[in-house]
Protein backbone atom coordinates (compact mmCIF):
# COMPACT_ATOMS: atom_id res chain seq x y z
CA UNK A 1 0.00 0.00 0.00
CA UNK A 2 1.09 3.30 -0.76
CA UNK A 3 0.26 6.77 0.20
CA UNK A 4 0.71 10.17 -0.53
CA UNK A 5 3.51 12.78 0.97
CA UNK A 6 0.92 14.01 2.86
CA UNK A 7 -0.55 11.30 4.34
CA UNK A 8 2.74 10.11 5.29
CA UNK A 9 3.70 13.06 7.19
CA UNK A 10 0.57 13.39 9.26
CA UNK A 11 1.40 9.68 9.93
CA UNK A 12 4.50 10.27 11.24
CA UNK A 13 3.91 13.65 13.09
CA UNK A 14 1.40 11.27 14.85
CA UNK A 15 3.78 8.66 15.15
CA UNK A 16 6.51 11.34 17.12
CA UNK A 17 4.26 11.36 20.09
CA UNK A 18 3.86 7.55 19.80
CA UNK A 19 -0.09 8.19 18.93
CA UNK A 20 -1.31 4.27 19.25
CA UNK A 21 -3.67 5.05 16.57
CA UNK A 22 -1.01 6.31 14.06
CA UNK A 23 1.13 3.50 15.04
CA UNK A 24 -1.82 1.30 13.97
CA UNK A 25 -1.79 2.88 10.66
CA UNK A 26 1.51 2.06 9.93
CA UNK A 27 1.53 -0.71 10.74
CA UNK A 28 -1.20 -2.02 9.01
CA UNK A 29 0.15 0.24 5.67
CA UNK A 30 3.49 -2.07 5.83
CA UNK A 31 3.83 -5.01 7.63
CA UNK A 32 2.69 -7.11 4.48
CA UNK A 33 4.48 -5.48 1.78
CA UNK A 34 7.59 -6.13 4.26
CA UNK A 35 7.16 -9.38 5.18
CA UNK A 36 6.57 -10.21 1.22
CA UNK A 37 9.52 -8.40 0.84
CA UNK A 38 11.59 -10.22 3.49
CA UNK A 39 10.33 -13.57 2.01
CA UNK A 40 10.95 -13.02 -1.33
CA UNK A 41 14.54 -12.48 0.12
CA UNK A 42 15.14 -14.82 2.70
CA UNK A 43 12.92 -17.96 1.28
CA UNK A 44 11.65 -18.58 5.10
CA UNK A 45 8.25 -17.37 6.39
CA UNK A 46 9.47 -17.70 10.00
CA UNK A 47 12.63 -15.73 9.53
CA UNK A 48 10.56 -12.93 7.42
CA UNK A 49 8.04 -12.80 10.77
CA UNK A 50 11.20 -11.99 12.34
CA UNK A 51 11.98 -9.57 10.28
CA UNK A 52 8.91 -7.46 10.25
CA UNK A 53 8.86 -7.96 14.05
CA UNK A 54 12.36 -6.27 14.38
CA UNK A 55 11.63 -4.02 11.67
CA UNK A 56 8.82 -2.21 13.21
CA UNK A 57 10.28 -2.69 16.79
CA UNK A 58 13.78 -0.65 15.19
CA UNK A 59 11.35 1.75 14.17
CA UNK A 60 9.50 2.79 17.48
CA UNK A 61 12.42 2.60 19.24
CA UNK A 62 13.93 5.10 17.37
CA UNK A 63 10.97 7.21 17.46
CA UNK A 64 11.36 7.08 20.81
CA UNK A 65 14.66 8.45 21.17
CA UNK A 66 13.51 11.23 19.28
CA UNK A 67 15.40 10.29 15.92
CA UNK A 68 13.08 7.98 12.93
CA UNK A 69 12.33 9.65 9.20
CA UNK A 70 11.10 13.33 8.89
CA UNK A 71 9.62 11.59 5.32
CA UNK A 72 10.33 8.78 3.37
CA UNK A 73 8.52 6.71 5.15
CA UNK A 74 8.21 3.52 3.33
CA UNK A 75 11.97 3.57 2.05
CA UNK A 76 12.76 3.92 6.19
CA UNK A 77 11.11 1.23 6.95
CA UNK A 78 12.30 -1.26 4.15
CA UNK A 79 15.92 0.30 4.58
CA UNK A 80 15.67 -1.24 8.12
CA UNK A 81 14.33 -4.49 6.92
CA UNK A 82 16.87 -4.45 4.41
CA UNK A 83 19.67 -4.28 6.83
CA UNK A 84 18.13 -7.11 8.71
CA UNK A 85 18.37 -9.16 5.66
CA UNK A 86 21.75 -8.40 5.03
CA UNK A 87 22.50 -9.47 8.89
CA UNK A 88 20.18 -12.29 8.58
CA UNK A 89 22.30 -13.66 5.56
CA UNK A 90 25.50 -13.51 7.31
CA UNK A 91 24.51 -15.32 10.38
CA UNK A 92 21.44 -17.92 8.65
CA UNK A 93 23.22 -18.53 5.01
CA UNK A 94 26.41 -19.47 3.47
CA UNK A 95 27.69 -16.76 1.14
CA UNK A 96 28.27 -20.09 -1.32
CA UNK A 97 29.04 -19.62 -5.35
CA UNK A 98 27.67 -22.79 -5.90
CA UNK A 99 24.09 -23.30 -5.63
CA UNK A 100 23.45 -26.41 -3.25
CA UNK A 101 20.38 -27.89 -4.31
CA UNK A 102 20.02 -29.47 -0.77
CA UNK A 103 19.71 -25.93 0.21
CA UNK A 104 16.45 -25.43 -1.49
CA UNK A 105 14.65 -27.94 0.52
CA UNK A 106 16.23 -27.13 3.83
CA UNK A 107 15.99 -23.89 3.44
CA UNK A 108 12.81 -23.30 2.10
CA UNK A 109 10.25 -26.07 2.61
CA UNK A 110 7.25 -24.25 3.09
CA UNK A 111 7.26 -23.09 -0.59
CA UNK A 112 4.34 -24.73 -2.17
CA UNK A 113 5.07 -24.74 -5.82
CA UNK A 114 6.38 -27.39 -8.03
CA UNK A 115 10.13 -28.98 -7.65
CA UNK A 116 11.24 -26.71 -10.43
CA UNK A 117 9.56 -23.73 -9.42
CA UNK A 118 11.01 -24.52 -6.19
CA UNK A 119 14.59 -24.99 -7.67
CA UNK A 120 14.39 -22.29 -9.38
CA UNK A 121 13.41 -19.67 -6.94
CA UNK A 122 16.17 -21.52 -4.46
CA UNK A 123 18.61 -20.40 -7.26
CA UNK A 124 17.57 -17.05 -7.61
CA UNK A 125 17.64 -16.52 -4.27
CA UNK A 126 21.09 -18.07 -3.62
CA UNK A 127 22.09 -15.59 -7.19
CA UNK A 128 20.53 -12.68 -5.14
CA UNK A 129 22.20 -13.31 -1.84
CA UNK A 130 25.52 -13.19 -3.40
CA UNK A 131 25.18 -9.29 -4.71
CA UNK A 132 26.40 -6.59 -2.84
CA UNK A 133 23.66 -5.32 -0.17
CA UNK A 134 22.98 -2.00 -1.89
CA UNK A 135 22.89 -4.34 -5.52
CA UNK A 136 20.61 -6.79 -3.80
CA UNK A 137 18.24 -3.47 -2.19
CA UNK A 138 18.25 -2.36 -5.36
CA UNK A 139 17.20 -5.30 -7.67
CA UNK A 140 14.69 -6.24 -5.10
CA UNK A 141 12.96 -2.69 -4.46
CA UNK A 142 12.77 -2.33 -8.73
CA UNK A 143 11.98 -6.05 -9.72
CA UNK A 144 10.33 -7.56 -6.61
CA UNK A 145 8.31 -4.32 -5.31
CA UNK A 146 7.82 -2.39 -8.36
CA UNK A 147 9.30 0.93 -6.76
CA UNK A 148 10.56 3.98 -9.49
CA UNK A 149 14.41 4.23 -9.06
CA UNK A 150 13.50 7.84 -7.39
CA UNK A 151 11.56 6.27 -4.24
CA UNK A 152 14.53 3.07 -4.38
CA UNK A 153 17.07 6.83 -4.41
CA UNK A 154 14.99 7.44 -1.34
CA UNK A 155 15.32 4.24 0.58
CA UNK A 156 19.09 4.18 -0.10
CA UNK A 157 19.72 8.19 0.40
CA UNK A 158 21.70 7.98 -3.38
CA UNK A 159 21.37 10.04 -5.99
CA UNK A 160 19.39 8.61 -9.09
CA UNK A 161 22.68 8.18 -11.11
CA UNK A 162 23.89 5.95 -8.23
CA UNK A 163 20.92 3.95 -8.40
CA UNK A 164 20.86 3.17 -11.98
CA UNK A 165 24.65 2.19 -12.15
CA UNK A 166 23.87 0.09 -9.05
CA UNK A 167 21.35 -1.65 -11.36
CA UNK A 168 23.29 -2.35 -14.48
CA UNK A 169 26.25 -3.92 -12.63
CA UNK A 170 23.93 -6.33 -10.48
CA UNK A 171 22.10 -7.21 -13.32
CA UNK A 172 25.22 -7.94 -15.01
CA UNK A 173 26.41 -9.83 -12.10
CA UNK A 174 22.92 -11.94 -12.09
CA UNK A 175 23.53 -12.54 -15.93
CA UNK A 176 26.84 -13.63 -15.08
CA UNK A 177 26.06 -16.22 -12.04
CA UNK A 178 23.00 -17.73 -13.64
CA UNK A 179 24.82 -18.29 -16.96
CA UNK A 180 27.20 -20.17 -15.25
CA UNK A 181 24.75 -22.36 -13.28
CA UNK A 182 23.09 -23.14 -16.46
CA UNK A 183 26.10 -24.12 -18.07
CA UNK A 184 27.23 -26.17 -14.90
CA UNK A 185 23.64 -28.10 -14.78
CA UNK A 186 23.87 -28.59 -19.00
CA UNK B 1 21.15 1.99 -27.97
CA UNK B 2 21.73 1.85 -24.03
CA UNK B 3 18.36 2.53 -23.59
CA UNK B 4 17.29 -0.28 -25.62
CA UNK B 5 19.95 -2.35 -23.52
CA UNK B 6 18.55 -1.08 -20.60
CA UNK B 7 14.94 -2.19 -21.79
CA UNK B 8 16.15 -5.38 -22.22
CA UNK B 9 17.97 -5.95 -19.30
CA UNK B 10 15.02 -4.80 -17.07
CA UNK B 11 13.24 -7.49 -19.25
CA UNK B 12 15.26 -10.18 -18.96
CA UNK B 13 15.25 -9.14 -14.99
CA UNK B 14 12.03 -9.03 -14.67
CA UNK B 15 11.20 -12.58 -16.14
CA UNK B 16 13.94 -14.29 -13.80
CA UNK B 17 12.55 -12.86 -10.95
CA UNK B 18 9.09 -13.51 -12.01
CA UNK B 19 9.61 -16.98 -9.57
CA UNK B 20 10.19 -15.30 -6.64
CA UNK B 21 6.58 -13.14 -6.96
CA UNK B 22 4.55 -15.87 -6.28
CA UNK B 23 5.15 -16.04 -2.82
CA UNK B 24 2.28 -16.90 0.05
CA UNK B 25 1.06 -13.92 1.66
CA UNK B 26 1.32 -13.06 5.55
CA UNK B 27 -1.21 -15.28 7.38
CA UNK B 28 -4.07 -12.93 8.75
CA UNK B 29 -3.17 -14.59 12.66
CA UNK B 30 0.38 -13.81 12.50
CA UNK B 31 -0.55 -10.22 11.34
CA UNK B 32 -2.83 -9.72 14.28
CA UNK B 33 0.17 -11.25 17.07
CA UNK B 34 2.53 -9.11 15.29
CA UNK B 35 0.46 -5.99 15.26
CA UNK B 36 -0.66 -6.53 19.19
CA UNK B 37 3.09 -7.43 20.27
CA UNK B 38 4.22 -3.72 18.44
CA UNK B 39 1.33 -1.76 19.82
CA UNK B 40 2.00 -3.55 23.17
CA UNK B 41 5.87 -2.18 22.65
CA UNK B 42 4.96 1.24 22.37
CA UNK B 43 2.62 1.19 25.17
CA UNK B 44 5.11 -0.15 27.49
CA UNK B 45 8.26 2.58 26.22
CA UNK B 46 8.30 5.00 29.05
CA UNK B 47 6.77 7.84 28.01
CA UNK B 48 9.38 10.52 29.65
CA UNK B 49 11.98 9.44 27.48
CA UNK B 50 10.74 11.07 24.55
CA UNK B 51 10.72 14.33 26.54
CA UNK B 52 12.15 15.63 22.88
CA UNK B 53 9.39 15.06 21.04
CA UNK B 54 6.98 15.72 23.57
CA UNK B 55 7.94 19.08 24.82
CA UNK B 56 7.82 19.96 21.21
CA UNK B 57 4.54 18.72 21.01
CA UNK B 58 3.12 20.03 24.02
CA UNK B 59 5.08 23.49 22.72
CA UNK B 60 3.00 22.82 19.11
CA UNK B 61 0.17 22.41 21.33
CA UNK B 62 0.62 25.06 23.58
CA UNK B 63 0.98 27.40 20.70
CA UNK B 64 -1.93 25.87 18.22
CA UNK B 65 -4.44 25.96 21.23
CA UNK B 66 -4.91 22.31 21.26
CA UNK B 67 -4.87 21.19 25.00
CA UNK B 68 -1.84 19.31 25.94
CA UNK B 69 -0.95 16.69 28.65
CA UNK B 70 -1.05 18.70 32.27
CA UNK B 71 1.91 17.55 33.25
CA UNK B 72 4.21 17.76 30.47
CA UNK B 73 2.27 21.33 29.73
CA UNK B 74 3.43 21.61 33.19
CA UNK B 75 7.30 21.47 32.44
CA UNK B 76 7.24 23.25 29.42
CA UNK B 77 5.98 26.42 31.13
CA UNK B 78 8.52 26.00 34.10
CA UNK B 79 11.42 24.98 31.57
CA UNK B 80 10.23 28.11 29.40
CA UNK B 81 10.19 30.10 32.32
CA UNK B 82 13.57 28.98 33.27
CA UNK B 83 15.26 29.92 30.11
CA UNK B 84 13.62 33.23 29.45
CA UNK B 85 14.53 34.17 32.88
CA UNK B 86 18.55 33.41 32.41
CA UNK B 87 18.24 34.24 28.74
CA UNK B 88 17.03 37.74 30.33
CA UNK B 89 19.40 38.11 33.46
CA UNK B 90 22.01 37.38 30.90
CA UNK B 91 21.35 40.11 28.43
CA UNK B 92 20.71 42.78 31.61
CA UNK B 93 23.95 41.59 33.18
CA UNK B 94 25.59 42.23 29.66
CA UNK B 95 24.01 45.60 29.53
CA UNK B 96 24.93 46.60 32.87
CA UNK B 97 28.57 45.89 31.84
CA UNK B 98 29.36 49.42 30.57
CA UNK B 99 26.96 51.42 33.24
CA UNK B 100 28.08 54.10 34.85
CA UNK B 101 27.83 54.62 38.65
CA UNK B 102 24.82 57.26 38.30
CA UNK B 103 22.83 54.76 36.02
CA UNK B 104 20.31 52.11 37.10
CA UNK B 105 22.03 49.38 36.10
CA UNK B 106 25.39 50.34 38.24
CA UNK B 107 23.59 48.06 40.96
CA UNK B 108 23.98 44.86 38.29
CA UNK B 109 27.52 45.59 37.01
CA UNK B 110 28.61 45.21 40.84
CA UNK B 111 26.48 42.31 41.87
CA UNK B 112 28.25 40.50 38.49
CA UNK B 113 31.62 41.55 39.64
CA UNK B 114 30.77 39.88 43.04
CA UNK B 115 29.96 37.08 41.73
CA UNK B 116 32.77 36.52 39.61
CA UNK B 117 35.08 37.33 42.79
CA UNK B 118 33.44 34.31 44.57
CA UNK B 119 33.66 32.13 41.79
CA UNK B 120 37.08 32.93 41.41
CA UNK B 121 39.42 30.31 43.23
CA UNK B 122 43.14 30.84 42.93
CA UNK B 123 45.16 34.03 44.18
CA UNK B 124 46.23 34.57 40.67
CA UNK B 125 42.59 35.20 39.21
CA UNK B 126 41.49 36.84 42.35
CA UNK B 127 44.19 39.21 42.15
CA UNK B 128 43.33 39.92 37.88
CA UNK B 129 39.96 40.54 38.88
CA UNK B 130 40.27 42.73 41.94
CA UNK B 131 42.54 44.76 39.72
CA UNK B 132 40.64 44.49 36.85
CA UNK B 133 37.16 45.55 38.71
CA UNK B 134 39.78 48.70 40.29
CA UNK B 135 40.38 49.47 37.35
CA UNK B 136 37.06 49.99 36.08
CA UNK B 137 36.63 52.32 39.30
CA UNK B 138 39.05 54.78 38.45
CA UNK B 139 37.52 54.89 34.78
CA UNK B 140 34.59 55.63 35.92
CA UNK B 141 35.95 57.97 38.61
CA UNK B 142 37.90 59.49 35.60
CA UNK B 143 34.76 59.65 33.75
CA UNK B 144 32.86 61.46 36.48
CA UNK B 145 35.79 63.96 36.97
CA UNK B 146 35.62 64.74 33.30
CA UNK B 147 31.72 65.47 33.66
CA UNK B 148 32.42 66.92 36.88
CA UNK B 149 30.81 65.17 39.00
CA UNK B 150 30.77 64.11 42.50
CA UNK B 151 32.23 60.07 42.64
CA UNK B 152 30.42 59.57 45.85
CA UNK B 153 31.40 57.50 48.41
CA UNK B 154 29.95 54.37 47.39
CA UNK B 155 32.49 54.41 44.03
CA UNK B 156 35.57 55.15 46.44
CA UNK B 157 34.63 52.96 49.25
CA UNK B 158 34.60 50.10 46.45
CA UNK B 159 37.95 51.02 45.27
CA UNK B 160 39.76 51.14 48.35
CA UNK B 161 38.21 47.45 49.37
CA UNK B 162 39.39 45.97 45.65
CA UNK B 163 42.75 48.05 45.61
CA UNK B 164 43.27 46.35 49.13
CA UNK B 165 41.86 42.58 48.16
CA UNK B 166 44.55 43.48 44.89
CA UNK B 167 46.98 43.78 47.46
CA UNK B 168 46.06 40.74 49.29
CA UNK B 169 45.43 38.39 46.42
CA UNK B 170 49.37 39.22 45.08
CA UNK B 171 50.97 38.54 48.19
CA UNK B 172 49.01 35.62 48.17
CA UNK B 173 50.73 34.79 44.66
CA UNK B 174 54.30 32.91 44.55
CA UNK B 175 57.39 35.27 45.20
CA UNK B 176 58.18 35.83 41.57
CA UNK B 177 54.47 35.66 40.61
CA UNK B 178 53.73 38.47 43.24
CA UNK B 179 56.55 40.95 43.03
CA UNK B 180 55.50 41.40 39.39
CA UNK B 181 52.14 41.98 39.46
CA UNK B 182 52.40 44.15 42.45
CA UNK B 183 55.03 46.46 39.89
CA UNK B 184 52.33 46.41 37.65
CA UNK B 185 49.86 47.66 39.99
CA UNK B 186 51.83 50.29 41.11
CA UNK B 187 52.41 51.66 37.29
CA UNK B 188 48.81 51.18 36.59
CA UNK B 189 47.73 53.29 40.16
CA UNK B 190 50.84 55.97 39.34
CA UNK B 191 49.35 56.35 35.76
CA UNK B 192 45.40 57.00 37.45
CA UNK B 193 47.05 58.90 40.15
CA UNK B 194 48.77 61.35 37.41
CA UNK B 195 45.30 61.13 35.28
CA UNK B 196 43.15 61.65 38.28
CA UNK B 197 45.55 64.76 39.51
CA UNK B 198 45.19 66.81 36.04
CA UNK B 199 41.16 65.84 36.02
CA UNK B 200 40.89 67.02 39.91
CA UNK B 201 41.19 71.17 38.62
CA UNK B 202 38.20 70.07 36.28
CA UNK B 203 35.77 68.82 39.28
CA UNK B 204 33.08 70.59 40.89
CA UNK B 205 34.21 72.42 44.20
CA UNK B 206 31.60 70.53 45.59
CA UNK B 207 33.38 67.03 44.68
CA UNK B 208 36.57 67.92 45.38
CA UNK B 209 37.34 66.40 48.52
CA UNK B 210 36.41 62.84 47.39
CA UNK B 211 39.04 63.48 44.55
CA UNK B 212 41.47 64.52 47.31
CA UNK B 213 40.40 60.92 49.39
CA UNK B 214 40.99 58.87 45.47
CA UNK B 215 44.67 60.40 44.84
CA UNK B 216 45.57 59.97 48.68
CA UNK B 217 44.07 56.39 48.49
CA UNK B 218 46.03 55.87 45.65
CA UNK B 219 49.15 57.07 47.20
CA UNK B 220 48.79 54.69 50.08
CA UNK B 221 48.22 51.72 47.17
CA UNK B 222 51.25 52.88 45.23
CA UNK B 223 53.42 52.98 48.56
CA UNK B 224 52.37 49.38 49.77
CA UNK B 225 52.75 48.00 46.34
CA UNK B 226 56.12 49.76 46.57
CA UNK B 227 56.81 47.65 49.95
CA UNK B 228 54.99 44.53 48.78
CA UNK B 229 57.91 44.59 45.81
CA UNK B 230 60.41 44.07 48.83
CA UNK B 231 58.86 41.90 51.02
CA UNK B 232 55.32 40.40 49.39
CA UNK B 233 54.48 39.33 52.89
CA UNK B 234 53.94 42.43 54.56
CA UNK B 235 51.36 43.67 52.83
CA UNK B 236 49.25 41.76 54.97
CA UNK B 237 50.29 42.56 58.12
CA UNK B 238 50.17 46.31 56.68
CA UNK B 239 47.12 46.01 55.37
CA UNK B 240 45.52 44.94 58.73
CA UNK B 241 47.32 47.95 60.23
CA UNK B 242 45.79 50.38 57.63
CA UNK B 243 42.07 48.91 58.44
CA UNK B 244 42.85 49.27 61.82
CA UNK B 245 43.23 52.88 60.85
CA UNK B 246 40.56 53.14 58.34
CA UNK B 247 37.67 52.82 60.73
CA UNK B 248 37.54 56.27 59.77
CA UNK B 249 37.55 55.89 56.73
CA UNK B 250 39.57 57.93 53.96
CA UNK B 251 41.15 59.48 57.09
CA UNK B 252 44.12 60.48 54.92
CA UNK B 253 46.77 61.33 56.70
CA UNK B 254 47.07 59.47 59.74
CA UNK B 255 47.10 56.22 57.25
CA UNK B 256 49.74 57.74 54.94
CA UNK B 257 52.11 58.22 58.00
CA UNK B 258 51.81 54.81 58.81
CA UNK B 259 52.52 53.71 55.62
CA UNK B 260 55.23 55.69 55.06
CA UNK B 261 56.87 54.57 58.02
CA UNK B 262 56.25 51.54 57.18
CA UNK B 263 57.82 52.56 53.65
CA UNK B 264 60.99 53.84 55.41
CA UNK B 265 61.30 50.92 57.28
CA UNK B 266 61.20 48.51 54.43
CA UNK B 267 63.54 50.57 52.27
CA UNK B 268 65.68 52.30 54.59
CA UNK B 269 64.58 55.85 52.87
CA UNK B 270 63.64 58.66 55.49
CA UNK B 271 62.22 61.52 54.57
CA UNK B 272 61.55 61.61 50.97
CA UNK B 273 58.31 59.09 51.83
CA UNK B 274 57.17 61.51 54.54
CA UNK B 275 53.96 62.45 53.17
CA UNK B 276 52.33 64.30 56.07
CA UNK B 277 55.28 65.81 57.60
CA UNK B 278 56.37 69.43 56.95
CA UNK B 279 59.32 69.68 54.11
CA UNK B 280 62.02 70.96 56.37
CA UNK B 281 61.56 67.72 58.06
CA UNK B 282 62.07 66.05 55.27
CA UNK B 283 64.74 68.30 54.21
CA UNK B 284 66.79 67.44 57.31
CA UNK B 285 66.36 64.00 57.30
CA UNK B 286 67.49 63.56 53.57
CA UNK B 287 70.45 65.57 54.61
CA UNK B 288 70.82 63.34 57.45
CA UNK B 289 71.14 60.18 55.17
CA UNK B 290 73.10 61.79 53.17
CA UNK B 291 75.61 62.57 55.77
CA UNK B 292 75.36 59.22 57.21
CA UNK B 293 75.45 57.92 52.98
CA UNK B 294 78.62 60.30 53.38
CA UNK B 295 80.57 58.70 56.49
CA UNK B 296 80.04 55.37 55.01
CA UNK B 297 78.55 54.79 58.95
CA UNK B 298 75.10 53.58 58.54
CA UNK B 299 74.16 53.81 61.78
CA UNK B 300 72.90 58.12 61.54
CA UNK B 301 71.12 59.27 64.26
CA UNK B 302 67.34 59.61 62.89
CA UNK B 303 66.31 61.93 65.15
CA UNK B 304 62.89 62.96 64.86
CA UNK B 305 62.51 62.28 61.46
CA UNK B 306 61.05 58.82 62.85
CA UNK B 307 59.55 57.26 65.57
CA UNK B 308 59.02 53.79 63.92
CA UNK B 309 56.33 51.89 64.60
CA UNK B 310 57.18 49.27 67.71
CA UNK B 311 54.36 47.04 65.54
CA UNK B 312 56.37 46.79 62.42
CA UNK B 313 60.04 46.62 64.01
CA UNK B 314 59.45 42.88 64.19
CA UNK B 315 57.08 42.52 61.15
CA UNK B 316 57.78 40.74 57.75
CA UNK B 317 59.42 44.09 56.31
CA UNK B 318 62.50 43.65 58.26
CA UNK B 319 64.15 41.71 56.15
CA UNK B 320 64.13 44.36 53.82
CA UNK B 321 65.47 46.29 56.18
CA UNK B 322 68.19 44.27 57.68
CA UNK B 323 69.26 43.34 54.52
CA UNK B 324 71.40 46.45 54.23
CA UNK B 325 74.94 45.57 56.26
CA UNK B 326 75.41 48.97 57.54
CA UNK B 327 72.00 49.33 59.28
CA UNK B 328 71.96 47.65 62.81
CA UNK B 329 69.18 49.34 63.47
CA UNK B 330 66.63 48.81 60.39
CA UNK B 331 63.70 51.31 62.88
CA UNK B 332 66.30 53.91 62.41
CA UNK B 333 65.96 57.42 59.31
CA UNK B 334 69.09 56.32 57.70
CA UNK B 335 69.71 56.05 54.14
CA UNK B 336 72.35 52.86 53.08
CA UNK B 337 73.47 52.61 49.92
CA UNK B 338 73.09 49.42 49.50
CA UNK B 339 69.19 49.61 51.09
CA UNK B 340 68.45 51.99 49.09
CA UNK B 341 68.10 51.51 45.40
CA UNK B 342 66.35 53.83 43.23
CA UNK B 343 63.01 52.23 43.26
CA UNK B 344 62.69 53.00 46.64
CA UNK B 345 63.52 56.59 45.96
CA UNK B 346 61.10 56.84 42.84
CA UNK B 347 58.14 55.57 44.89
CA UNK B 348 59.03 57.70 47.63
CA UNK B 349 58.92 60.73 45.24
CA UNK B 350 55.81 59.25 44.01
CA UNK B 351 54.03 60.68 47.35
CA UNK B 352 55.03 64.20 46.23
CA UNK B 353 53.40 64.15 42.86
Amino acid sequence: MRMDSSQEKELLDSAKSLDSRALAAIYDSFNRGIYLYSLRLLGEPDLAEECVAETFSRFLHALHKGRGPKKYLQAYLYRIAHNWITDSYRSHFRLSTELDENLADEARPSLPQGLDTKLEQARMCAALRQLSGEQRQVIALRFLEGWEYEDVAAALNKPLGAIRALQHRAIANLRKMLAEDEIEEE
Amino acid sequence: MNKVSNDHSEEWMQKRLLVLHDVPGRSPDAEKTGRARFLGEAASLPAHSSYRQNLWGTFKSFVSGRPARLAFSAAAAVCLMLALLLVGSGTVVYAAQGSQPNQILYPVKLLSEDVRLRLAVNPQSQFQLNLTFADRRLDEIDKLAQSGQDPGTQVTDRLQNELNAALDSAANLESEGAVKALENMQANLQQHEDQLLKLQSQANPHAAANYTRVVEMLKEKVSLAEQGVKDPQSIHQLLQQQQKQDKKPFEATPTSTILVNNAQEATGISATAAATEPENNAAQCSDQGKSNNGNGNGNGNAGRCDEPDTQLTSSPAQPAATSAPQSNNPNKLVKTPKAAPDKGNKGGNGHKK
